[in-house]
């Protein structure tokens, strides 16, 4: 009961935004002195789409999710979310995404009941509503025995479940998650995998990094692929699921793994004493 | 011990140096660094010139009958400097591999028990610790004469006595730390050590009572220290003899001791969930912020009176000031004064500064959260100051009553209490406005767990150390210089200086954000990048 209860209040169908786009990327720069982390990129995103955005270990993907939530200033270049122009300052902008970021950014000597409240006062919240979501969120995450331990104490699948319960409390209209399945165990990525879904055919928008291809696959309907800082290639991956390929160059692949492989490069290092 | 074993300490060793060496080439690794250098030069240059082979020679020249009495003291100082200096400085077996760490190598349970231990021992401020032991036992040997070889194997028996006391001491402490209430009974028992010890070995100078010290010297003479100066200097072979054995004895107790205390379980964190509260004293009080600040507030004195050092620091701040009564000499009512203005500026200003002068620093990852949460990033930093400065402030109206009532016997003026009161203002405001700057051009990921190990940057450490010493002498000398009656006369100094210190606050509070701004991404990760 509980559980139906955050999923049709935190993913509300009703909540769609108006902006046909919901992130515009356009040629975006960010150097750390001599090194360019990414390169002139530029990129859209359609709302209501469940978005991957991939790429090898360094290509650029948390630098480019960090200049897309605020975390990092981009040395040049444009970014525009749900239409209006992004930056580190943007705050009215920032109430309505959510974002599980690299590293997670909890604060480790807090509850989870405390975090999660934190985040939802900053946003704004009623208390009322707080304290609702809050004991809903730590039900459905199978959280609510841990009420005792702080975060440092959490395990690290249980902290990725705290801090994506953060990203959502405030029914955000865009959610960036870096890597959001990594450590969480079967049945907490089903249940997030459900919610996303649910969250995206209610008109909203996701826009994740992760290196589990197969996942992007059953559950991305559009895919950047990106490599040195730059997009290698971009497009449609659903149809995969019925039987289609995707092509490059006029290649076929049959997976995105294959894909992927042939845009980043195979690597083969001859360890020959293995 | 095999030649593989041999082969995967040494290399564990190096590993050791390598860290520290790697540690000690960062910026704030060079600064400590320097500071170690500079402190360990200072600590050699005074036992050499004073004492180790010098006092060694003092002592078995001058008062050959008394040499064992004065070795005893002396190795007695030497033993509470190994276990001070672990326990304080987190050196020795503290800042060596940990069992979790060493499991990943191919060693056994003894293996990784015995380089634990040797690791811990050849830790380089131990080693100076060691030298200067040899140093003091060779000063003995060499004038007071006997075998050579007695004097390196009692010696080399006593460090290894004296490493195992310290590292007992510490596995109880990190033991009773483990405990819900353990940070407060060991903060308490420091505290009486700290407050009560010097005041009664004083009174007990003072008193001249010799039976005491009589006593005391015997209790000593059962102890390693004893043990050892009875083998180093004994008069008879059985007393030389008996002393030997009387330490071999407590190097296999602590041995066992420590055996026992490491095969003890762990306690695991798991405690049975609770209901959750969603209203209490934090909630109240950072309701007073208003809204833009609460919820920032609210965390930041979550996070100030869970953190075991600043709730350590602002139990104590009361005790500290009335301390001053006892342990600083003064004669009469001026002396009091001075040494009263002085504490409560030194008290007011270092109470539970560590969080505030680094302010991020305890945030690690989370610092990443204030750049896309809805807010200006400087608020974090302000909501973190004002939390810091509302508990400081607490600390010093509780101190401030405290000393009325110890110095109700003194003549107090209200131009007096005036003078105090703004000079403990006057500090609060001062250390919380550097505090802003501290954070952001001197930023350091810092140990939330840590609670006696001084983990905190330069720019902190020097506002800490210049905030203790300019003002203990600048104001002590001026008391004793200008004299109370004329130093009351200008009893609206202080009155200008805390609006001074208030308004350079105010200052720094707005005029911090456009810093801040240039240097957020940096601070990020310098902070969160170290801990991912």
């Amino acid at each position: 009961m509980m559980i139906a209860s955050v999923e049709t209040e935190t993913i509300n169908p009703n909540s769609t935004t108006n902006f046909a786009t919901a992130v515009r990327i356009s040629n975006l720069t960010k150097r750390y002195g001599n090194l360019t982390a990414v390169n002139d990129l530029s990129l859209t995103v359609p709302t209501g789409k469940m978005f991957g955005f991939l790429g090898p270990n360094g290509a650029g993907k948390s630098t480019t999710i960090g200049c897309l939530t605020g975390l990092i200033d981009p040395t040049s270049g444009m970014i525009e979310l749900l239409g209006q122009e992004f930056n580190s300052n943007s705050i009215t902008l920032k109430r309505r995404i959510g974002v599980m970021p690299e590293g997670l950014g909890l604060f480790d000597h807090l509850y989870a009941h405390e975090f999660l409240a934190f985040n939802a006062r900053i946003y704004g919240l009623e208390e009322s509503t707080i304290r609702n979501r809050v004991e809903e969120l730590l039900e459905a995450m199978d959280l609510a025995s841990a009420t005792n331990k702080r975060l440092a104490d959490f395990s690290t699948g249980m902290r990725k479940k705290v801090a994506f319960a953060a990203s959502i409390i405030h029914r955000p209209d865009i959610l960036f998650l870096d890597e959001p399945f990594e450590s969480i165990d079967p049945a907490g990525v089903a249940m997030l995998k459900d919610w996303l879904r649910r969250f995206v055919s209610g008109g909203r928008t996701v826009f994740m990094t992760t290196h589990v291809l197969e996942t992007v696959e059953r559950l991305c309907d559009d895919v950047a692929i990106i490599n040195h800082g730059k997009v290698a290639w971009r497009g449609d991956v659903s149809q995969l699921m019925t039987g289609g390929k995707l092509e490059n160059s006029g290649e076929q692949f049959d997976t995105l793994e294959s894909l992927f492989l042939h845009l980043v490069g195979e690597r083969h290092g001859d360890l020959g004493w293995l | 011990m095999n030649n593989d074993f041999l082969k995967r300490f040494l290399a564990l060793v190096r590993l050791r140096y390598k860290l520290i060496w790697a540690h000690a080439r960062t910026g704030n690794g060079k600064i400590a660094m320097l500071f170690a250098l500079y402190l360990i030069g200072g600590f050699v240059a005074l036992f050499f010139a004073l004492g180790g082979v010098g006092i060694g020679f003092a002592i078995t020249s001058i008062e050959p009958e008394r040499a064992e009495y004065f070795a005893r003291w002396m190795l007695f100082g030497l033993f509470v400097n190994g276990i001070g200096l672990s326990l304080l400085f987190g050196t020795g077996p503290r800042a060596a591999f940990s069992e979790e760490a060493l499991r990943r190598y191919p060693l056994d349970d003894r293996e990784r028990f015995l380089v634990r231990q040797l690791i811990g021992i050849l830790d380089p401020v131990w080693l100076l610790l060691i030298a200067c032991t040899y140093g003091l036992a060779i000063g003995f040997w060499w004038l007071g004469g006997g075998s050579i070889f007695r004097t390196l194997l009692t010696t080399t028996v006593f460090i290894v006595a004296n490493y195992l006391a310290t590292i007992v001491l510490l596995t109880v402490v990190g033991l009773v730390m483990e405990t819900r209430r353990g940070s407060g009974l060991i903060g308490t028992v420091v505290l009486l050590v700290v407050s009560f010890g010097p005041l009664a070995i004083a009174l007990l100078i003072n008193s001249r009572k010799a039976a005491v010290w009589n006593a005391l010297d015997i209790l000593l003479k059962m102890t390693p220290p004893g043990a050892a100066a009875g083998a180093l200097l004994g008069d008879t072979a059985a007393n030389v003899i008996g002393n030997f054995i009387l330490l071999l004895v407590w190097c296999l107790a602590l041995l066992w001791a420590l055996e026992k205390l490491e095969a003890r379980p762990h306690s695991t964190n798991q405690t049975a969930a609770a209901s959750i509260v969603w209203e209490d004293y934090t909630d109240q009080l950072s309701k007073l912020f208003g809204h833009r600040y609460a919820p920032l507030v609210n965390k930041s004195l979550r996070y100030h009176l869970r953190c075991n050092m600043i709730r350590f620091s602002l139990i104590t701040a009361p005790v500290i000031v009335l301390a001053g009564k006892y342990l600083i000499p003064h004669k009469d009512g001026q002396g009091y004064f001075a040494v009263s203005l002085a504490m409560f500026f030194i008290m007011s200003g270092a109470t539970a500064a560590a969080m505030m002068l680094n302010a991020f620093g305890y945030d690690n990852a989370g610092i990443r959260r204030y750049a896309f949460l809805p807010i200006r990033f400087v608020d974090a930093l302000r909501a973190m100051n004002l939390s810091s400065l509302l508990l400081r402030a607490f600390a010093v109206f509780i101190s401030f009553a405290l000393w009325l009532v110890f110095y109700s016997s003194q003549v107090l003026s209200l131009r007096m209490l005036a003078m105090m009161l703004s000079t403990a203002l006057a500090s609060l405001f001062l250390y919380n406005a550097l505090g802003f700057w501290t954070s952001v051009f001197s930023p350091k990921s810092m140990d939330f767990d840590a609670m006696w190990n001084n983990r905190l940057s330069f720019g902190a450490n020097a506002v800490i150390i210049g905030g203790v010493l300019i003002p203990f002498w600048g104001l002590i000398t001026a008391v004793n210089r200008l004299g109370l009656t004329t130093l009351l006369r200008f009893w609206w100094v202080p009155l200008l200086l805390m609006m001074a210190c208030a308004c350079l606050y105010i200052f720094s509070f707005f005029a911090i954000e456009t810093s801040l701004n240039s240097r957020r991404e940096r601070l990020i990760n310098l902070i969160a990048g170290a801990r991912d």
